[in-house]
């Protein structure tokens, strides 16, 4: 079969999940919806702005002229204009995405790390304190919700000491020129100094709540892996070949012990995303997370629908990615035939 | 007081009063009671019993992988003047790989998924180079385990070495661990039911197979199965376990042809091919307890001839012809035996 | 139904009840779970009644609040933003009425919430995942690709823009949960399915003439419930956990209504002068979702050690 083929097949898996999610939002806003030009044009919508609303997504056609232009709409990412913001809703989308992928990204980072050294730590301890400890950790950071964290470190760290509580750098400083749309990364392209080290420290907190929230899911599956794994013949083969302990923890366990991390990313991926709602609220981090909220508050549906496609579109892709590199580290899928 | 063996040679392994005990929630599980054997160079010694009898656990005992938490452990296991129970693991670490090695039962399991079948050969080649302090490259290195995989009779072996083990066949992935015995050259490997799992055919190729390297390299085999008929084809001695306890030791043309213990006796009769012409296949009755077995003779529970006496202690070992067997009806006088079960298993 | 099997249900009830008050992490959260479930109840029907049978004198909206320390609606402007005391355990909020008293009266909503969400997630999950994994093929691949549609949204995510479609009130919280708590009960039915269909037992049933429907609905419903038990019971917190972040953004029921998460977004503007505003109903947030993890644990442990 090769990896070309499984990157193909799963790649037309994953154009299909998109186009059948984007239908799923169609449903929801043309059809489920109680009045669909009340919902599109907001509920203080003059009758003017409604006939517009009415024109603008054909809403007095059949459905299926309708789902027509909702999918052009969608894959040419034309939105449409936000109401509140008064803007093309990809140019917001542009706009604000990147900031939130940078903290995403960063927080996922995090996450993985500890979620994976944590894991592994509590396997090799398995039932003693050092794992009573882990698992009390993360069933606390399971289970307390995303704002109380921020709002947690909020407290301890920005008000009781030196950390900035909130925005994604001092507001007195110029944003830099959107080159790659990551603000830390423009500051540095541009060599804004300044700026690039007031974006790190406002970074900071809001990537350490977002990880915080989400390492629990990499932990269990990564204590309860490692945990299978070292009880593998595998695994005694290479210690009874001579390699030592530590080439045989490290290097044969813990190798086989990652495969079943990489599913999860996607699943961190959007744990986070959706973390990040909350997390930039209260950070007043203004990205993504900020433009949901914005639009929930002010009624503004075009940029909130517009926004979970692209949210649900990336959580699609990056899915795929993590399916590709389970394929490159694990040639039982890679190369698929006998038994598994 | 060991087994037939002559004095003068010091055998490679030596278990003396080996118990070991696994701790559970209610206490602690006996896997291993009050065992002693060794096994000298060049030498393949056959543990058999059914699941559950500590042939396992005595191979994860010899090799230092039982999970100290888990274990307890008294006794002495010497391999090679090692104590291989209270030595540093840095030493251990040592002798596994060149000195001793060990092939597992389900040759699906025992490679790395994810490391090519060279590698993971090559890897045994370096450990026993850095040992000797020989230098190797890397090509040279994989030249030589290519070489073992000829060696084991694995056609197209320089295609197979560049495979991962799931695409091979469960003959070969232990064809392969095989080779990676010869690439180390240990001196005592433990095959914990290397055979198990493989079909027939396969079976007598690997046994075949292994039956060569023995005869070749003069490494010591302790040979692990439940299987009587398999330890009789390859093995030049025999133990017997049931209930963690031996219960008859002795050359294989000995345990085979005049079994002593009557549960020697019940494997024999429930081989297939030894009975074919005589009718009816006997299985052993009953299923194996726990109950009283620190206070009774293990097998007492199952035994067609077992009598009260069998419920009196627990026999001890003692020398019958060129057998060692644990057995009541051996233990007293010969003319106080009421049935002699080796001639109903020898007809 | 005989009464041997009632009698040896009921037995293995008590049982399992017994060894979850063994553990002390599964007794913490059968404690928290009974407390939160068994207030929620009381609290509740005094609510309704309250709400629906106004019959004054005896029957007035002043019964809800019987139970409690204080009006939770009531706003008393000589205590604003004082801290806990023994006065006032949770302290006040900026108008003054007691949080604790307010946290006390908003339970019975999310216990409500809790038990509906979970109860439609088992039931649309089952009806989806248990033929997927008993007739595979056609069934499978239909019913598990509508499902994964479903997983493809950051849960959250899709709960918001359901609750901005549909309108905000609880009851539209509530569906909100339902439509992205389903599919996650569909996989695990589907796998349990999968799991029980190589049990000898089914293929006992299927020679002894019993039809599908029969098979799967007594059968391997009853086998896939112990699993299914654990999950809803540490799922009863998550459903709490994701609708207390939809109050917060406020989704949930409107002002002045108290409710546990829009307790701790209002709290927000007061974080540096009263903590407790914010921290206290978040604690109680975190303490519930902890007291049915822990549970679900205690109860997993258990029946998996009966299989």
């Amino acid at each position: 079969m090769g990896l070309l083929g499984y990157t193909v097949r799963r790649a037309f898996n994953s154009v299909l999940l998109i186009v059948g999610t984007v239908i799923l939002t169609f449903v929801l806003t043309h059809i489920v919806a109680p009045n669909p030009a009340h919902v599109w044009a907001g509920p203080h919508a003059s009758a003017t702005v409604i006939q517009g609303v009415i024109k603008r997504y054909h809403l007095d056609a059949p459905w299926y002229v309708q789902l027509y232009y909702y999918l052009i709409d969608t894959f040419t990412l034309d939105f449409g204009v936000s109401p509140y913001f008064g803007q093309p809703v990809s140019t917001l989308i542009e706009t604000f995405y990147p900031r939130t992928l940078e903290l995403d990204f960063l927080a996922m980072s995090l996450t993985i790390v500890i979620g994976v050294f944590t894991g592994a730590f509590a396997a090799a301890h398995q039932d003693r304190i050092g794992d009573h400890a882990v698992r009390g950790f993360y069933l606390l950071t399971w289970s307390i919700p995303p704002f109380l964290v921020a709002i947690i470190l909020q407290y301890f760290l920005a008000y009781k000491w030196i950390l900035p509580p909130g925005q994604m750098a001092d507001p007195a400083l110029a944003l830099p020129k959107p080159i790659t749309g990551l603000i830390t990364v423009d500051a540095l392209i541009e060599g804004n100094w300044v700026f690039f080290y007031s974006s790190l420290v406002h970074l900071i907190l809001p990537v350490i709540a977002l990880a915080l929230i989400s390492f629990g899911i990499i932990t269990r599956i990564m204590r309860s892996s490692m945990l299978d794994v070292l009880k593998t013949d595998y695994v005694r083969t290479a210690i009874m070949k001579g390699v030592g302990n530590r080439r045989a923890v490290y290097l044969h366990a813990l190798k086989n012990s990652l495969i079943p991390v990489i599913t999860v990313i996607a699943l961190t991926f959007a744990y986070t995303i959706a973390g990040s709602v909350v997390i930039e609220d209260i950070f007043s981090y203004t990205g993504m997370g900020y433009l949901i909220t914005q639009s929930l508050e002010n009624f503004d549906y075009p940029t909130l629908i517009a926004s979970t496609i692209v949210i649900t579109i990336s959580v699609v892709v990056i899915n795929l990615v993590a399916d590709i590199l389970y394929a490159i580290v694990d040639p039982r899928v890679r190369l698929g035939g006998g038994q598994s | 007081m060991l087994t037939n063996q002559k004095l003068t040679i010091e055998p490679t392994l030596r278990v003396n009063n080996l118990s070991v005990e696994y701790r559970s929630k209610g206490g602690t599980v006996p896997a291993l009671r009050n065992l002693s054997l060794s096994i000298s160079e060049g030498e393949i010694l056959g543990v058999v019993g059914e699941s559950g009898s500590g042939k396992t656990t005595l191979a994860l005992g010899v090799t230092n992988l039982l999970r100290k938490k888990e274990t307890k452990l008294s006794g002495e296991i010497e391999f090679l003047g090692t104590d291989m129970i209270r030595a540093k693991l840095s030493e251990i670490n040592r002798l596994r790989g060149t000195e001793i090695f060990m092939i597992f039962q389900d040759p699906f399991l025992s490679l790395n998924p994810l490391m090519r079948v060279k590698d993971q050969i090559v890897e045994a080649i370096k450990v026993r180079n850095r040992r000797s302090s020989r230098n190797y490259t890397r090509s040279e290195a994989e030249k030589e385990a290519v070489e073992y995989l000829e060696d084991v009779r694995i056609g197209d072996a320089s295609e197979v070495a560049r495979r991962y083990p799931h695409q091979l066949s469960g003959g070969q992935n232990q064809r392969i661990m095989l080779a990676m015995a010869l690439a180390e050259k240990p001196k005592l490997l433990i095959a914990d039911e290397p055979t198990t799992a493989l079909d027939v055919t396969t079976q007598a190729q690997v046994l075949g197979l292994l039956k060569e390297i023995v005869d070749r390299t003069k490494m010591s085999v302790m040979f692990i199965t439940h299987d009587l008929a398999v330890a009789g084809s390859i093995c030049d001695r025999i133990a017997v376990l049931y209930g963690g306890m031996l219960q008859e030791i002795g050359p294989t043309s000995s345990v085979l042809g005049h079994p002593k213990h009557p549960y020697t006796v019940g494997l024999i009769q429930s081989i297939p091919s030894k009975t074919k012409n005589q009718g009816e296949l006997e299985a052993i009755q009953g299923y194996f307890t726990l109950e009283g077995i620190d206070r009774i003779c293990a097998f007492a529970p199952r035994c067609p001839y077992a009598r009260p006496a069998c419920r009196a202690g627990v026999p001890s070992l003692i020398r019958v012809d060129e057998s060692e067997v644990r057995c009541i009806n051996y233990s007293q006088m010969y003319d106080k035996v009421d049935i002699d079960p080796s001639e109903k298993g020898a007809s | 139904m005989t009464a041997v099997t009632t009698y040896s249900r009921k037995r293995r009830f008590a049982r399992t009840l017994r060894r979850l008050t063994r553990k002390i992490p599964s007794l913490i959260g059968l404690v928290i779970a009974v407390l939160f479930y068994g207030w929620s109840l009381v609290e509740g029907i005094l609510q309704l009644i309250a709400k629906y049978f106004f019959y004054p004198p005896y029957v007035t909206p002043k019964l809800a609040w019987a139970l409690l320390p204080y009006d939770p609606f009531e706003p008393s402007f000589q205590s604003t933003l004082s801290p806990p005391s023994f006065i006032h355990l949770m302290g006040t909020d900026e108008l003054g009425r007691d949080i604790f008293s307010r946290v006390l009266y908003a339970a019975p909503t999310d216990a409500a919430i809790s038990i509906v969400v979970v109860l439609f997630g088992v039931l649309i999950g089952g009806l989806l995942g248990l033929p997927a994994g008993y007739f595979g093929k056609g069934v499978e691949e239909v019913n598990m690709r509508f499902t994964d549609l479903f997983l493809a949204f950051p849960a959250l995510i899709l709960a918001l823009v359901i609750e901005a479609t549909l309108g905000r009130a609880v009851i539209f919280a509530i569906v909100a949960l339902i439509v992205v708590w389903w599919p996650s009960y569909a996989r695990l039915f589907r796998g349990e399915m999968l799991r029980i269909k190589n049990q000898k037992f089914i293929d006992a049933a299927l020679l002894s003439g019993l039809s599908d429907t029969a098979i799967i609905s007594r059968h391997a419903l009853r086998a896939s419930l112990n699993t299914i038990l654990s999950y809803a019971t540490i799922d009863l917190g998550n459903v709490i956990l994701v609708y207390s972040i939809l109050s917060f953004l406020g989704l949930g029921a409107p002002p002045p209504y108290p409710e546990w998460g829009s307790m701790v977004s209002s709290g927000l503007g007061y974080l540096q002068e009263a903590w407790w505003y914010s921290f206290l109903p978040g604690a109680v947030i975190t303490g519930v979702v902890i007291g049915f993890a822990l549970l679900g644990d205690g109860i997993r442990d258990i029946l998996a050690g009966e299989q």
